[in-house]
Parts: C-alpha cells; structure tokens; sequence
C-alpha cells in the first residue's frame, strides 16, 4: 500500500514538472516572439522619414540594429546570444512574410521576425532558401 | 502623560499638558486642553486620510498607503502596525520615494506554474528575471525536460518588456491566473543597483536546482525581491510587515499603478490635507 502510494506520488510530481517544464519553454519562446516584435516596431518606426520609412528595409541597417542590440540588449531576452542571430543579405520589403532576421535560442528551434513584424516559427527548408548572414560576422 | 514616536522624541504638542492634567483650574487652561483635543482628533483624521508629514518634528505622520491598501484587503484592523517607516525600509533619511513601487513579484499559474522578479528598468519599461531549472530551457528532449525534479543546472534569465501591463499580459496567456505576489519599493539607482547584480549573476549562474530541499523560481524570485528591497540584510519579521504581499485575487491583469495608488485614490471621497504645521 504504501509502496503504492509512492509510485502514484512520484507519477503525479513527474507528470506536474513535465508540464511545467512545457510551460517553461514556452514561456521562453513567447519572449523570443515578444522580443522580436518589440525589435521590429523599434527598428521600423525608429526614423520616420529616415532610411527605414521606406517600402524597402536594407540589410545593412537592419544588421547594424541588430549589432546594437546584441551589444546592448533592450528587446531580445537574455539567452540570445549574438551567435544565434541571423539577418537578410537582401531587401526585405515592409509588410511582406520575408524574413528580416531569425532568431536560433537552442538548437531546435528558429524563430524569425518578418517584414510584416510578425514573429514566427522557421523551418529547415525555409532557412535554407532565405539568404542570410550571421549578424555577429564582421 | 506623553507620546512618542516610532523613532523616539515626544509629541507633547499633541499630550495632554500635564500640569492641566493635575487639575489647575481656569478658562484659560480648559480652552487650552479643549485645544489640545481638537489637535490630537485632527492629527488622528489626517493620519488616516493621506500620508501626511508633521513638518515641526519632520517625520512622517501615517502609513504607507500602499501597505494601508494590503491590511484593508486581507485585514479589518489595518492599523495594528504602527510603524510609518517600513516603506521606506525602516530609513526615512535615505529612501525618499514613497510612491516608487519599482518592484514586484509576479506569480503565474500558482506554485505549479512560474514566479519571476520584475523590476523597473531605468531605460524604460520593465525587466522580469526568471529561475528556470537548466533542462526546462527547452533544449533537452522531453525526456529530460523532468530531470530538474531532483537535480539540474539552473538557468536565469532575463526578458524585457513595455510594462508591467505588457509581462502580466504574455504570463497570463502562458499559466492562466495571475497574481503581483510582492511590491517593493526603491528608487532608480536601487532598480540599476538589482539589475546589475541580477545580470551579474546570469554570468556566474551555476549551481543546481532540486525539489527536495534546492532552490526554485518562487523562493528565488522572493530572495530577489529581498535583494532588492533590505539589501540583503536580515531584518527583525516586524519590520517586514510593510512589504508583505499585496495580494490580488482571481485573474486580475491590472497592476498596482504607481499614478493612481495615491492617498487620494485610496480614499477619494475624503478631503485632503495638506501637510500640518503644528506649534
């Protein structure tokens, strides 16, 4: 009986650290989603009139954005690191599904900011078609 | 008979004199005791009302209304805590900033879901810091999502954010109910002071995370917070009184709001006084 009752113990702590672990992880993705988003109404709107007013957004402005904040962090969470950030070789025009940048917080898993500001999951063929570079490449 | 207060020092101006208490009759010693009455009842109604100074002994009258706010929602008697002091940290010399309720712990979804510290960022908007158990990262199979149950690397982590409003917002849609489990005070060089040490330890993390007997997102969040609001320091369980939780029940999204948590919001209907001069 008592044996018993550990078992049923130890199975309901097991099922209730998966879910949080679940929980977890999903709350670390919705921070990559929510940082993105926030890095796009920053970077979109930051110049009105400027460079990025345009239809198109150009690859070396959105690098150097992304430079800046990597080095100084106010929108992406912690555990991305400046290694896991890739960013368009080519224009992006606002408001299309393109991608702009992806975001890669563990190994598998890709999230990308389009030019739409829209954040979304990236799969393996997509990241292989999309040209890119990494943004901590000199 | 005199009073005194929290600090030491009398407040004869409020006592009845005691050479009127001994019986020495005439008018003018009646009017004046009459006088006297009258101030203590007024200092009592001010006290209550609004967080008022007494600018002869320059001290503060009255409490914390934000800890005024707690005691009234979970306590009929709100003024069993006499000590104006404790939202301040128990220094009125040092903390001027009564209202800056810079701090908080956010709960979500109960002990089984997640608590982070969420502090002001001097930058704007807010920062939350969470403790994850390392293997919870998302990068372990699902298999090993669990092995945090007795041992694991830990994992903290920081994620920015608008506002509070904006976290409360994204927590909520992960773990369901809400709740702002602490609210410190501080000012901005304390909010730059706790990021740099929270960022600091991100850097140095190490160490393990275990149910039976380790560390886990609630108590550390609330060591943070007690980072944040003593400095670390022990103090005395009395004085703690002033930053316990401020509780709000159900799935509440708004937040205690630093512009509105005013004296005159606690008690609109009341008119205000302004700070007394009392000779």
């Amino acid at each position: 009986m008592l044996l018993t009752t550990l078992a049923v113990a130890l199975a309901v702590l097991f099922v209730l650290y998966h879910q949080s672990g679940r929980r977890e992880t999903r709350a670390m993705e919705l921070a990559v989603e929510t940082g993105l988003q926030r890095f796009y109404d920053s970077f979109a709107g930051e110049r009105p009139g400027g460079v990025n007013a345009g239809t198109l957004f150009k690859p070396e402005d959105l690098t150097r954005a992304v430079r800046q904040e990597l080095s100084q962090p106010r929108f992406f969470p912690s555990f991305v690191k400046a290694g896991g950030v890739l960013v368009s070789t080519v224009n992006v025009a606002r408001g299309t599904t393109n991608l702009l940048c992806v975001v890669q917080p563990w190994d598998n898993a890709r999230y990308g900011l389009d030019g739409s500001g829209a954040a979304r999951k990236v799969s393996d063929s997509e990241l292989q078609r999309w040209p890119h570079s990494a943004a901590s490449a000199e | 008979m005199q009073n005194s207060l929290p600090f030491g020092g009398g407040v004869n101006e409020f006592a009845v004199d005691a050479a009127a208490a001994k019986g020495h009759n005439g008018i003018h010693k009646q009017k004046q005791r009459a006088m006297k009455q009258i101030q203590r009842l007024l200092l009592f109604v001010v006290a209550v009302i609004s967080l008022a100074v007494n600018a002869h002994a320059g001290r503060w009258l009255s409490r914390d209304p934000m800890e005024v706010q707690e005691h009234m929602e979970r306590d009929p008697h709100p003024f069993l805590d006499l000590n104006p002091y404790t939202f301040v940290r128990n220094n009125p010399l040092h903390f001027v900033d009564p209202f800056g309720l810079d701090s908080y712990v956010v709960n979500a979804g109960g002990y089984t879901g997640h608590t982070s510290f969420v502090v002001d960022n001097p930058a704007g908007g807010v920062i939350a810091y969470h403790f994850f158990a390392e293997h919870h990262g998302g990068d372990a199979p699902w298999y090993m999502q669990d092995m945090g149950l007795f041992y694991d690397g830990v994992h903290i982590w920081s994620q920015y954010a608008n506002s509070l409003e904006d976290y409360l917002a994204n927590e909520g849609k992960i773990y369901g109910s809400l709740d702002i489990g602490g609210v410190g005070v501080g000012t901005t060089e304390d909010d730059a002071r706790a990021i740099q040490r929270l960022d600091q330890e991100m850097k140095d993390q190490e160490g393990y995370y275990s149910l039976l007997g380790g560390r886990e997102c609630h108590k550390q969040s609330w060591d943070w917070f007690h980072d944040y609001t003593w400095g670390g320091r022990d103090v005395p369980t009395s004085q703690m009184q002033g930053l316990k939780p401020l509780l709000i029940n159900g799935q509440v999204l708004t937040p205690p709001n630093k512009f509105t948590l005013t004296p005159a919001f606690l008690m609109p209907q009341l008119p205000s006084f302004g700070p007394m001069q009392l000779k």
